[in-house]
């Protein structure tokens, strides 16, 4: 690196206005002209993001945004412009560009009869020249082929199969990354949060595949313009639907059916697509001849729907929501959750090299729990929660060697923790309302993605967040030792406490030849929203709780370094990922903490600082007969907590040192496919007794330091087999059977490890195991049309 | 009632399929520690602390005793010392004419063992303020059946102390012995919602369908209502937590129960006693149970 490039970084740090009329290859005094426009799929017109868009003889290149866009600002002149996408065919497109030009275009997807014809990745090194690392992103394509479980492939149970990624528990869809909560990943949909986004048992997330385009994973580097989140970003977005033609998809299964329905509205300019699919579990129950059986209800749906409509070349318009809950209520008692968004998007194109957008979005989070005894009080505790917020994008595509991305948002919380009411009751007693918590936060941001040179690449970005914790509210006062002093009630809009707060962003990507590259980022993170959450998996008894008096932000600094290696003509991708991350401010609870219904929570509070590093080694193949990956993931993390575990450090809920995946799919022939995964994961660590004694007529543990055993190692295998039909042109109707068994040899994992008194023998003490699924079928019938 | 805290964890647990079953694992051990359980209450009889060592968590066995200890109890006034049973060792007992004062703060003091057998006597110290008295107006008990079986609730009218906050301890009797005889039965709660008022007609405790607590016609029930500290009803409180055991859902982390023990001699060692010493005032109401048709 000479001195130049040095100047030139360091520049671009300082002073983001010295970056316009930056130019790496060509004459800075020759004319520009943009090349832009929206790319699609043929098919079914939906725009597709992350295309590679390059043109041969400048070398350079973007990639479609997630609206499908993309912006070249090049010299006047003729080029060959390559549109390469993964699944697709390739186009090349000879331009002679003389003046600003609008070239949108529609990808064929690459059927099995072109397997002669060179398929293309999402331009096959776009993981060496890319500037994002600690980034996965998987397509609906991608996510399809890994092994279905309960006859579809789950968003969530994929990436829970990603490096660095490890599941909170059998039961959940909650995962935590990079030793990092199961509170620190920030799930948006469309741009808007999801809060919980697993469904009962947790087979099921809330994404439907069949309404689902795209799903991309920050695990490190996330992007400037989302933050409150420590660990990742998980970025989903909806399909827009078809609008070409009415189509619709779904399945029939022995658990769940799916429908999904899309088509244009009058013309291809306006688009919709709805979704729905429900669990029948409890109609299995209702064959039951036990009548306290019979009376039990088990079931959960999901609804998405989505309405696109394009103004003009140059305004689209999104309308999107999703609404969900789950079930379960016998005579005596009930509960359900779920959650709901609705956002509204708007893109809008100010010039070839200006691309805005702009949403309104609001998501609620909910769960209601009821006893409901015949004689006697019934009690029923309800809670909500609910943001609405406003974005602002801007995206400037300055030159094709520089990039700069600047916006703004802000974001009203709003959250009932508890509303406990009473029926039936002989006393009168009064509503018990835990207090709301409401909050302001509002950030400014600014992101620059810049070539420095042929080899190197450099992105910089900061962001400047303001959370303010406001009334109406009320806040209790502790002393040293967390004892209440007094509370006091602030009235509506009044500031409590405000944090401002700045993130910076840094990543070099300096590429060593056409195979390999090598990345280096750093990211600075606040979390403002966390979970009080006394579980080591996600429930959906959620608490959430934000910063304010009593609580400052956490925050995380992440440091990568990554090799990354393409072999066999980009067909086999390769990554080593090194990570470390020092957080401040990190939260637990104290030694039996009460957290239910409990409006003094931040007395249960205890603060401290933790870390966490590893390495990921990756290795994916994404075309051919067979495709998958195989990941390892060596990941450590611990904590220091004032005022747990006698102030001693201690290893962290998600320390599983060895995480091993292998994700594979083979197609056995044309109509056959087979899939298998196997996950292999260092048990979790776990607290165990060390001695006993008495009291009150009975045995109580007495434990060791906190973390300093483990569970046994966690291992399962599950197949898939797909049976498709015969490849008919023209097909109308096209169905295909998937079988599949989740946990194939049965291994019992243990959920939990109890240290209970043996009820028959006084004195005696057992150690109990409980474990959930073993030989899990299951049979769908899919279908599209 | 903070009871109805656990109505939830039980039925939102229903929700889940899961097997359990046994399993062998090797624990670490430790050296004997002190463990105190002793409660000065204010009825008029005979009062004993029970001093005891801790065990290997599977050794499955009584608890040793500690036996020759000097135990005192003064009531900030006046102290005595308590006379250790010679049939059961380990139990040091208080004159049977002895009770317990509302607002006076009772200290207990262990000395004259060594059970880290280091050659070094050491001394142990706990205190107790009684709280105010309860008035149990009168009790009822009835029938029901719910989530599949047969339960007695026991009802109380009482008046709850208004201007302060109160702690209760719950217990039952059945034809005068007691019912809820381990600690687990034993029922909590804190008057957060009913601060003040007339308790009318509320379930107190329930008496489960088992040979042990089971109610026939004309059964005699006596319903126990105490005034604990607050830091008692968190120790009940994380015992019965550590009874049940815990799952990924709704536990926290296994966590060691809180005691008032302290080591005062000699000074500065690590804090290793565990137990607790309680103080509290006591009062009851009893009924007779007649089965409806």
């Amino acid at each position: 690196m000479n001195f130049m490039i040095l100047k030139r970084i360091v520049l671009m740090i300082l002073l983001p206005s010295s970056l316009l009329g930056f130019s790496a290859t060509s004459n800075p005094a020759a004319e520009r002209y943009s090349l832009s426009g929206t790319i699609k799929d043929e098919a079914n017109g939906e725009v597709l993001i992350g295309v590679s868009v390059f043109v041969r003889e400048l070398k350079i290149g973007v990639n479609s945004n997630t609206y499908g866009f993309y912006s070249l600002s090049i010299p006047k002149g003729k080029y060959t412009v390559d549109f390469s996408y993964i699944g697709y065919q390739t186009i090349s497109q000879t331009i002679d560009l003389s003046g600003s030009t609008q070239l949108n275009l529609e990808l064929k997807p690459a059927t099995n009869e072109m397997k002669e014809v060179v398929i293309t990745s999402r331009r096959k090194d776009n993981n060496i020249t890319s500037n994002t690392m600690g980034v996965n992103q998987l397509s609906i394509n991608t996510i399809r082929k890994v092994p279905a479980l309960m006859g579809e492939v789950d968003l969530l149970k994929a990436v829970q199969m990603l490096p660095g990624v490890i599941s909170a528990g059998e039961g959940t869809s909650s995962f935590s990354v990079r030793g990092g909560g199961v509170d620190q990943n920030l799930i948006v949909l469309d741009e808007a949060t999801v809060y919980n986004a697993s469904h009962l048992m947790g087979f099921f997330s809330v994404f439907n595949n069949d309404a689902i385009k795209n799903m991309t994973l920050y695990k490190g580097d996330i992007p400037a313009t989302y933050e409150g989140r420590l660990s990742s970003l998980l970025d989903v977005q909806m399909k827009d639907g078809n609008s070409k033609k009415f189509a619709g998809s779904g399945g029939i299964g022995l658990i769940s059916s799916r429908l999904t329905l899309e088509g244009p509205i009058g013309s291809d300019k306006t688009s919709y697509i709805v979704s729905a699919r429900r669990t029948y579990a409890d109609m299995f129950l209702k064959l039951s001849s036990d009548k306290d059986v019979k009376d039990n209800t088990l079931y959960f749906y999901d609804l998405n729907a989505k309405i696109s409509h394009r103004f003009d070349d140059n305004n689209r318009l999104f309308i999107s929501g999703y609404l969900g809950q789950d079930v379960f209520k016998n005579k005596d008692a009930g509960f359900s959750f779920g959650n709901s968004t609705f956002t509204t998007r708007w893109n809008h194109l100010f010039s070839p090299k200006m691309f805005s957008n702009f949403s309104l979005n609001y998501s609620n989070y909910n769960y209601d729990l009821e006893s409901t005894p015949e004689n006697g009080t019934g009690i029923q505790w309800k809670y909500f929660m609910k943001d609405v917020s406003f974005k602002a994008d801007f995206s400037w595509y300055i030159t094709p060697e520089n990039t700069l991305k600047f916006g703004y948002n802000s974001t009203l919380h709003n959250l009932k923790p508890g509303n406990v009411s009473f029926t039936n009751a002989t006393t009168a007693y009064e509503d018990y309302n835990l207090p709301d918590i409401n909050a302001f936060e509002h950030a400014l941001y600014l992101s620059d993605e810049a070539k420095i040179s042929d080899n190197l690449s450099a992105k910089v970005g900061l962001r400047l967040t303001g959370f303010s914790s406001i009334g109406k509210g009320t806040v209790y006062n502790f002393d040293e030792d967390y004892n209440v002093i007094d509370s006091t009630v602030y009235r509506a809009g009044k500031v409590i406490k405000t944090y401002y707060r700045l993130s910076p962003r840094l990543g070099l990507n300096y590429r060593i030849n056409e195979q390999s590259s090598l990345k280096a980022s750093y990211a600075r993170t606040y979390q403002f929203l966390q979970m009080a959450s006394n579980s080591t998996a996600g429930t959906p008894l959620d608490l959430w709780f934000t910063s304010g008096k009593n609580v400052k932000p956490q925050s995380c600094d992440q440091f990568a370094l990554g090799y990354f290696r393409n072999f066999a003509d980009n067909k086999l991708e390769g990554s080593v990922e090194l990570f470390y991350k020092k957080m401040e401010n990190t939260i637990d609870f104290k030694d039996h903490a009460d957290l239910l219904l409990n409006p003094k929570l931040e007395g249960q509070l205890r603060f401290g600082h933790s870390r966490a590093y590893g390495a990921e080694f990756l290795l994916q193949k994404n075309e051919g007969k067979l495709t998958g990956w195989i990941s390892y993931t060596y990941s450590r993390t611990e904590r220091t907590i004032y005022g747990v575990n006698n102030d001693k450090n201690y290893l962290a809920p998600y320390d599983r040192p060895h995480t091993f995946y292998i994700v594979g799919n083979y197609d056995l022939s044309e109509r056959v496919s087979i899939g298998a995964n196997f996950i292999y994961c260092t048990g979790q660590p776990i607290t165990y007794p060390i001695g006993r004694m008495e009291v009150g007529g009975i045995v109580v543990p007495i434990y060791s330091d906190r973390n300093e055993y483990r569970m046994p190692d966690y291992h399962r295998m599950d197949v898939s087999l797909t049976l498709k039909p015969k490849a008919k042109p023209k097909r109308k109707w096209y169905g295909e059977w998937n079988f599949s068994i989740y946990n194939l040899y049965g291994h019992k994992n243990p959920w939990a490890i109890n240290f209970v008194n043996d009820s028959d023998n006084p004195n005696t003490t057992k150690a109990e195991m409980t474990y959930l699924f073993r030989f899990v079928p299951s049979a769908t019938y899919n279908f599209k049309f | 009632m903070r009871l109805y805290k656990y109505i939830y964890i039980a039925l939102a647990s229903l929700a889940f399929v899961s097997c359990t079953e046994d399993i062998d694992i090797k624990l670490d051990s430790i050296a004997p520690e002190l463990v105190v359980d002793g409660v000065i209450n204010t009825d008029t009889t005979t009062h004993t602390i029970y001093l005891k060592e801790t065990a290997d968590y599977f050794s499955n066995k009584a608890a040793e005793v500690i036996s020759g200890a000097t135990v005192t109890l003064s009531d900030g006034t006046s102290s005595i010392t308590l006379t250790e049973n010679s049939d059961k060792k380990g139990a040091y007992e208080t004159p049977s004419n002895y009770f317990g004062v509302v607002g006076k703060t009772y200290t207990l003091t262990i000395s004259n063992v060594d059970i880290n057998a280091d050659g070094v006597k050491e001394e142990f110290q706990a205190t107790s303020t009684i709280p105010t008295k309860y008035q149990v107006d009168k009790i009822s008990v009835n029938k029901e059946r719910s989530f599949g079986s047969d339960r007695w609730l026991v009802n109380v009218w009482m008046q709850d102390p208004p201007d302060e906050r109160n702690y209760y301890l719950i217990k039952a009797y059945r034809n005068d012995s007691l019912v809820t005889d381990s600690i687990q039965l034993w029922g909590i709660a804190s008057d957060e919602i009913f601060k003040g008022y007339y308790l009318d007609n509320v379930r107190m405790i329930s008496l489960e369908d088992i040979p042990s607590q089971r109610l026939k016609n004309n059964d005699k029930v006596t319903l126990e209502v105490s005034g604990i500290s607050e830091d008692y009803m968190y120790f009940i409180n994380d015992v019965i937590l550590e009874y049940w055991g815990r799952n990924p859902l709704f536990g926290g982390q296994p966590a060691n129960v809180r005691t008032n023990i302290q080591q005062t001699v000699p000074e500065g060692e690590e804090q290793t006693a565990h137990g607790y010493f309680s103080a509290y005032s006591t009062a009851r109401a009893s009924t007779v149970y007649t089965e409806e048709e």
